[in-house]
Formats: structure tokens, C-alpha cells, sequence
């Protein structure tokens, strides 16, 4: 695997662990830890009134249990609800399965971080239960995890990704496709025009825009220039205002949400690539269109200096 | 739309595309004539962008709306100064 293969599944991955929640996310777990342990590890379900026993899957070698906690992306977390359901699933698992469980894990998909009451609560659990041990599985381990399956493994959780190659020859076609596809039954007039403005090199820094975004950002500089060029030739003069309008709008929602920079990023790609597997050419096409709305400042904020000047 | 943007380049623009009218204006020409001679221009650019006959009609527009052309017996010529 490639660093540029691994930064793309590492986005994909993260749009993966947003979209799914309840059974979703205990089945996408459940893939992932046969992928990586084979039948050593046995995912469990509900029985009717007999339930799961507190436990979404268990590894045989180690005596792990595991509990999946998939919040949904937009709905706030209530710390209270977790809290609780740490307390009740492990007192289940430990009642009814004592004879197998060494181990208890907690999975979640809780991207901004987990409270610290939760924290407060494995340590305490840890303390009080001697006989057991207790982990914390949240998206830098699943990643750590699901990253270090073979190439096989990875396109058949997460789809295929685009090569090196694949991102320096990118199909001007999928950004028509794509620019046709945000602008399709949108009927107003674009925005006034705006003096031409160039985004301050600072602007990455500006917006705390890191890790594996910053570099495909970055990275599809190159390629932005391609949909500058498209836009430049597109028959209708329009298209790039059009185009800007839709996202303008879209990031100024995102943003009053107060969503952190790397989940606006990663909702605004899913909006343009849409749900579901997505070809590796249109991977390259949507994180130019990205980078494209990016340089020309109608994603995220400039200095406000400049703007001002 | 009328001036240049992130968007838009100089020669898209609807001023951009009402200069390049006003360089074909030397004498006294019709709308048709005034398209051919026009898109023969951008032809020649470096870094030619395609204009549609409507965008070439609003820019003889806004420049009829500016004073800047007068039309008369179906001939475009640039508006005398007043």
C-alpha cells in the first residue's frame, strides 16, 4: 500500500465510521474483525428475549467481549446515555458470561472524543473488577486496525481507492459529472460577481485544517487547476458561480453546526460523491472539485485581513 | 456575471466579452457580422474560452444599456461621446 493509497482509505474509512451507526456499525465492526482474526473471532447476535448477553462479539483466543456503541453523526451525544450503557452492558456480560469473558471492550465511533465521565468510568470499572480488563475502541484504533488488513481486505470493507497514477491523470469527465450533479435542478441565479481574490497561503493553518485532509487538500492542488480550466471552457459562464453557490451554502450550514474542519471536509466530499462505493476515478475527481472550492476561498474562512483589504 | 470573478475569467466577463466588441467597431457593423468578427478574435487568444451567441447578445446589450454603442438602420457604432 502506498502513502496515497493508505491516505485514501483513511478518508474513506472516516466517512465509513460517520455513515454507520447501531446494527450498521456493529456489522461494519464485525467485518472487520473477521477480516482480521479469522474465525478466532465470532460475532453475536440478539436471540429473541434472550438477548445478546451484552455482547456484539467475542474473541476466543483472548476471552475479549465487545460492545458496539454507533452514534449517529448528526444527533448530539448525551453522556448520561453512554455512561449508562457502559454500566448496564457490562454488568449483563459479566452475569451471563463469566465463564468466558476475560476481557470487556467498549466500541464506539465517537469522532470528536469520548467524555470524560466515560473515561472516569472504565478506570473506575477497572479498578472495582481486578478479574477483568477493560479497553476503549474508538476510531484512531479501528483505523490502526482495519489499515493493517492486506490491500484484498481494504477495497472489500472500504471500496477501491485511486492510485498515484490514477490522481495525477485525472478524467476531466467525473468533474463534469460531478459539477452537473451539484448544479442538476438547482434554479437560481449565482452570486453576484466578487473582485477576484486569491486564498492566503496561511489558510490550511487558518481553518486548523490537518492530518490526512490537510494532505489531500495539498495534494490536489494540482488538479484544481484542471477544474479552474474546465470551468474556464464550460459553455455556460455561470457554472462556477452555480457551483460555488451550492457549496458556499452547504459550508456555512456545516460550519454554524460547529462541526470541527475535518468532518465539514469529510460531508462536503460524501456530498459530492454521493453515498456508497465510489470509483476511484471520481475519489480523485470530488477531492479536486474540493480543493478547487478551497483555493478560491468559497469553502472555509480567508484571513480575514485579506478579505478586508 | 458582468465583471470578472473567481469564477469568471476577464474574458468571459461581460465587460471582458462588450471590449472585445468595441475593438470590432471600427466602422459601422451588423450583429452578425459583429459575432463572426468577434469569435474569429477569441479564436486567435491564447487562452480562448467559448462565449454562446446569448452571452455575445447580453454584452451588445450592456453596452447598449451604457450608452457606450448606438444602433441605427440595424448597424452597431460606438456612441458618439455626449
Amino acid at each position: 500500500m502506498t502513502s496515497h493509497q493508505r491516505m485514501q482509505w483513511q478518508t474513506s474509512l472516516e466517512l465509513r465510521l460517520r455513515r454507520v451507526h447501531g446494527d450498521s456499525f456493529q456489522e461494519f465492526f464485525a467485518d472487520v474483525m473477521e477480516r482480521l482474526h479469522g474465525t478466532d473471532f465470532l460475532p453475536a447476535r440478539a436471540m429473541g428475549s434472550l438477548g445478546d448477553k451484552g455482547c456484539d462479539g467475542y474473541l476466543r483466543g483472548s476471552g475479549q467481549v465487545f460492545q458496539c456503541y454507533g452514534k449517529r453523526h448528526d444527533t448530539p451525544l448525551n453522556t448520561t446515555t453512554v455512561v449508562n450503557k457502559i454500566k448496564d452492558d457490562y454488568a449483563t456480560a459479566a452475569s451471563k458470561l463469566p465463564a468466558i469473558m476475560k476481557e470487556w471492550h467498549f466500541v464506539h465511533n465517537l469522532f470528536d472524543g469520548i467524555p470524560v465521565d466515560v473515561i472516569e468510568l472504565i478506570e473506575a470499572l477497572g479498578r472495582q473488577h481486578s478479574d477483568h480488563r477493560f479497553g476503549l475502541i474508538g476510531p484512531a484504533s479501528f483505523s490502526d486496525r482495519v489499515l493493517g488488513l492486506p490491500e484484498n481486505d481494504l477495497v472489500f470493507l472500504l471500496g477501491p481507492v485511486a492510485s498515484s497514477e490514477e490522481s495525477m491523470n485525472m478524467r476531466v469527465e467525473e468533474v463534469a459529472t460531478l459539477m452537473a450533479g451539484v448544479i442538476k435542478g438547482m434554479d437560481e441565479t449565482p452570486f453576484a460577481d466578487a473582485r477576484p481574490n486569491q486564498p492566503p497561503v496561511n489558510k490550511l493553518e487558518l481553518n486548523r485544517i490537518e492530518g490526512h485532509w490537510r494532505r489531500i487538500l495539498i495534494g490536489a492542488g494540482g488538479n484544481a487547476s484542471v477544474v479552474a480550466s474546465y470551468v474556464d471552457q464550460h459553455p455556460d459562464p455561470e457554472l462556477g458561480k452555480r457551483v460555488a453557490k451550492v457549496f458556499s451554502r452547504r459550508y456555512a450550514e456545516l460550519d454554524t453546526e460547529n462541526l470541527p474542519p475535518y468532518a465539514i471536509l469529510t460531508t462536503l466530499y460524501e456530498d459530492i460523491t454521493g453515498i456508497g462505493s465510489v470509483p476511484p476515478e471520481r475519489q480523485v475527481a470530488a477531492q479536486a472539485l474540493l480543493a478547487y472550492l478551497f483555493e478560491a476561498c468559497d469553502i472555509f474562512k480567508d484571513d480575514p485581513s485579506k478579505a478586508a483589504a | 456575471m458582468i465583471l470578472p470573478g473567481k469564477h469568471l475569467s476577464p474574458h468571459r466577463a461581460i465587460v471582458g466579452v462588450g471590449a472585445e466588441i468595441l475593438a470590432q467597431l471600427d466602422r459601422p457593423r451588423d450583429v452578425s457580422e459583429l459575432w463572426e468578427r468577434v469569435r474569429a478574435s477569441r479564436a486567435t487568444l491564447q487562452q480562448a474560452s467559448p462565449i454562446s451567441f446569448d452571452w455575445f447578445v447580453l454584452a451588445l446589450t450592456f453596452l447598449y444599456a451604457i450608452k457606450a454603442i448606438d444602433e441605427s438602420g440595424g448597424l452597431m457604432r460606438p456612441a458618439e461621446p455626449a
